[in-house]
């Protein structure tokens, strides 16, 4: 049985005196053959709970933690001596990819653990035709898509044969198929499994026989507290609709596929996309179905092959395209380099010539505005707070349009309208990208999703 | 507060160390009036200012010798393990002080230029292209080792401050 | 980033094992610097082809062949500067250019540095990656350093897109991104340099903790999934692999006497 008593866990910020408690007072059990559902909202502590539960952290990720994880009333603090007992499967899945291979991915975990090697054989050949990735042998990892490399992280987490396994957001980039066969696999209950997750999911039906959910502390959630979790207002932006448009039409691209697989390329066919300054609305797509790329043409980083992109009823060419959409990307460690937020700002600020007065009143104005504090070391802040310091660079370049890439992922749904409608009050026209299709429900009706890189209205 | 170093954290420091001197020498071309020039000693000379010895040598040389083997150089790549193995070596051990002052700076970037000018010069006159070519390459050698250090030390600051836990990553 | 300098083939070469090949290359490499007149080193340079003709075949063979020609036109520019005390072969009313003795000398290290770059690339382009860190593993190269070098071979490739996706999106946080673009020079790379080296940095934790998790260090005698093929066929391998080179000396002592 995995006992969790009384757990209470703060990161320790580097030399600073202010520590985040992310959550106190978590306690749970987890029979053996039992599967467990905790809910949380982005910044909540899923993450850091799932490598507590693996002996990861406060080993490799400093913090202070009390209480205890036993698995059968064996710390947890050796991950290494515990292979057999628990396995992970990280959220961020790229980050925890050690080899050049698919293959030597799955392979390595089992190295290992000593097995001989028919029953490697037996147990690679098992997991990578379950989670399909049996064409995918001998590509290189760093060429893999976001679902391929969710699925390489299960079959290498399978491949152990743990009694118990922690799922932290595994279902995420999944596409329908495998969420369900990851589902029935569950329901079989052949090991334990705690799962993760920031949003109900349909599959998520008579699959766990517990559900907690986790705020500050660890509540068991019935169908009631399940339902008021996963409620999101109705939102309306009441901004007013300029005439100014984006346009795009007829855009056609085909991106340089992957070298080993003799696939198609990849083409992305738009016929008509409109973008209203002042109008938030939302493109849904699977995971690889060519969101980002779109969104790199649309921002001047990709060159098209042909087609039309108009705005003010000129047709931009790429290099003006960069100077009119703001394509916020994912991660926000790649914007940020200067010590504090408030030099980051202060930098943003530059182009405009300010007297020091000024950009001082300025600075603190933006720090207000998203939250922020000037003092902080940038790099050092929390997920949410980079994104926001994100957020605030680009609100300050006010450009007439924005693309906002899977925000909602990062932030709460109430800070993520926040920033919206921060954004769009400027009079600019958001693009949103999400795979959440409640949070798109919930805040337009407009809308566009792409299948196989063919752009559909809603 | 050290926290003794697990084997995981040196073996991972070490191989994002060799990837990041490959990166800088293979990716990265910068253009100038004379051609390229290659920033490898800037990465390898941010790694010797915050870590140790020993990260430091290694990775300048596996992670240039990696770059001459995979970019079609590889008759190159035992010299360059040797050149800026020693240069990442002697630059860290001048640098391995808590303070280091101006003229430790000026003593490393001396001894990068003279090791990089002067090994290359020896070993490729020696073994590869002979004397009068290895030569004529010593002049270009200075200006890149020369060019990388100072702005080595220059990332090296703007990436303390940006990231200030950098300081106990050495080994 | 294609890394692989792994061209795939089914040679004789390609299938001569990896571990005899890298020891062939070394002592060939050492057996060129002996004492030896002008046509045993160009034979040598036409064997090092004819090997790289069977095994790559001529588009590749030629493509390396190129990478080699900057320095040797140098080499043969140089040529003057090379014992300018010999006789003289090409002069200019009285102003000696080339020396026999410059000439020959040149010449040598042309072929040597031919020689050595194409057995060298030839061990790259016959031989998988992977296969080669067996090797060295097999070679008594520490279990830790073989972990090392797997490791950073699979951090090259997407730390290079990474500090592309970088380059692009400090570029497009500027106010006019279009005009930033047109002028490069290292002040506009230090906050590209910076964030890059700041995102690799903070990887190290969770790489640490990915191994850890993966069951590395956790017994001293790991199994192995791939080996490299030993017995009989090793043997005879390594067994050419010294003698060629052995007779090549014996050759050329004889030669002398």
């Amino acid at each position: 049985m995995l006992k969790v008593d009384n757990l209470s866990f703060s990161y320790t910020v580097y030399e600073s005196t202010s520590n985040r408690v992310l959550f106190d007072n978590v306690s749970f059990e987890c029979r053996e053959n039992e599967n467990i559902l905790i809910l949380g909202r982005p910044e909540k502590g899923k993450s850091t709970l799932s490598m507590i539960l693996s002996g990861l952290t406060p080993k490799y990720n400093d913090g202070n933690l009390t209480g205890s994880v036993t698995y059968d009333s064996l710390s947890c603090e050796e991950a290494l001596e515990r292979m057999n007992i628990f396995s992970l499967v990280p959220q961020n899945a790229t980050d925890f990819i050690i080899t050049s291979t698919v293959e030597e991915e799955v392979v390595f975990p089992m190295q290992s653990l000593c097995l001989d090697r028919e029953e490697m054989k037996k147990r690679l050949d098992e997991a990578l035709s379950f989670w399909g990735l049996n064409r995918y042998r001998n590509i290189s990892t760093s060429e893999l898509s976001g679902g391929e490399k969710r699925r390489l992280m299960l079959a290498t987490s399978d491949v152990v044969y743990s009694k118990y396994n922690i799922l932290d957001e595994a279902f995420d980039d999944l596409d329908v198929s495998y969420r369900k066969k990851l589902s029935d696999r569950l329901k079989e209950r052949k090991r334990a499994t705690v799962v993760f997750a920031s949003h109900y999911l349909n599959c998520f039906d008579s699959v766990f026989d517990k559900v907690y959910i986790l705020d500050g502390t660890l509540a068991l959630a019935d169908n009631s507290s399940i339902e008021e979790f996963s409620k999101i207002e109705h939102v309306v932006f009441e901004n007013k609709l300029s005439s100014d448009e984006l346009i795009v039409k007829n855009l056609t691209f085909t991106h340089p596929h992957r070298s080993v697989l003799e696939e198609e390329p990849f083409k992305i066919k738009v016929d008509n996309f409109s973008l209203k300054r002042g109008e938030v609305i939302t493109l849904r797509g699977l995971n690889g179905s060519g969101k980002s790329t779109f969104s790199s043409i649309l921002c001047g980083l990709y060159e098209k092959d042909s087609g039309e992109i108009i705005y003010r009823s000129k047709s931009l060419k790429k290099k003006e395209l960069s100077r009119i959409v703001g394509y916020m990307f994912q991660n926000p460690d790649f914007q940020i380099f200067l010590p504090t937020a408030y030099d980051e700002l202060a930098f943003a600020l530059d182009y405009l010539k300010l007297s020091s007065k000024e950009k001082e009143r300025r600075v603190t104005e933006l720090l207000k505005l998203f939250r922020l504090n000037g003092d902080d070391v940038a790099s050092l802040m929390s997920y949410g707070e980079r994104k926001r310091l994100q957020c605030a660079i680009y609100y300050s370049l006010n450009r007439p349009f924005y693309i906002l890439d899977e925000l909602d992922s990062a932030l709460d749904y109430e800070e993520s309208i926040r920033l919206i409608k921060l954004l769009s009050a400027n009079g600019a026209g958001i693009l949103l990208i999400t795979h959440d299709e409640a949070f798109a429900d919930a805040i337009t009706n407009h809308g566009y999703y792409i299948e196989n890189g063919v752009m559909y209205a809603n | 507060m050290a926290k003794e170093k697990s084997n995981t954290v040196k073996i991972a420091t070490l191989a994002i160390c060799i990837a990041v001197v490959c990166v800088f020498t293979m990716v990265i071309k910068i253009p100038t009036a004379r051609g390229y020039l290659n920033p490898c000693d800037v990465a390898i000379c941010f790694i010797a200012y915050t870590l140790g010895p020993v990260t430091a040598g290694l990775s300048a040389g596996l992670g240039t010798a990696l770059a001459d083997a995979i970019g079609g150089y590889p008759q190159w790549a035992a010299i360059s393990f040797i050149v800026h193995g020693l240069e990442g070596l002697l630059m860290a051990l001048i640098m391995s002080k808590e303070t280091i002052t101006f003229a430790r700076k000026l003593i490393a970037g001396l001894v990068c230029m003279v090791v990089v000018a002067g090994g290359y010069c020896l070993l490729a006159g020696f073994f590869l292209t002979g004397f009068p070519t290895a030569i004529a390459e010593i002049p270009g050698n200075l200006i890149q080792s020369g060019v990388g250090v100072v702005a080595g030390f220059i990332l090296s600051e703007a990436v303390r401050k940006a990231y200030p836990p950098v300081k106990t990553i050495s080994w | 980033m294609q890394i692989n300098t792994y061209i795939a083939g089914s040679s004789l070469y390609h299938r001569f094992d990896v571990r005899a090949k890298i020891i062939f290359t070394i002592l060939m490499c050492i057996v060129v610097f002996f004492d030896m007149p002008l046509y045993v080193h160009y034979a040598l340079t036409l064997l090092i082809t004819l090997l790289s003709l069977t095994t790559v075949k001529l588009k590749v063979t030629l493509h390396n062949i190129k990478l080699m020609l900057p320095v040797t036109i140098f080499m043969v520019l140089f040529m003057p500067l090379q014992e300018r005390g010999g006789s003289a072969l090409l002069s200019y009313k009285s102003f000696t250019i080339i020396t026999t003795e410059g000439l020959n000398i040149v010449l040598v290290l042309i072929s040597r540095f031919y020689f050595i770059s194409m057995i060298c690339t030839l061990l790259l382009e016959s031989s998988t990656s992977r296969d080669i860190l067996l090797a060295l593993k097999s070679f008594h190269l520490p279990d830790s350093f073989c972990m090392v070098l797997s490791l950073a071979l699979r951090f090259i490739p997407s730390f290079a897109s990474t500090f592309t996706r970088i380059k692009d999106s400090q570029r497009l946080r500027l106010p006019n991104p279009d005009e930033e673009g047109e002028k490069k020079s290292f002040t506009k790379l230090i906050p590209t340099f910076t964030s890059a080296l700041v995102v690799a940095l903070k990887s190290i934790n969770t790489t640490a903790a990915a191994l850890d998790l993966r069951g590395y260090g956790r017994s001293k005698n790991k199994a192995e999934f791939y080996t490299l093929e030993g017995g009989k066929k090793l043997f005879t391998h390594l067994a050419i692999s010294i003698i060629i080179p052995a007779i090549f000396l014996i050759t050329l002592e004889a030669l002398h006497g």
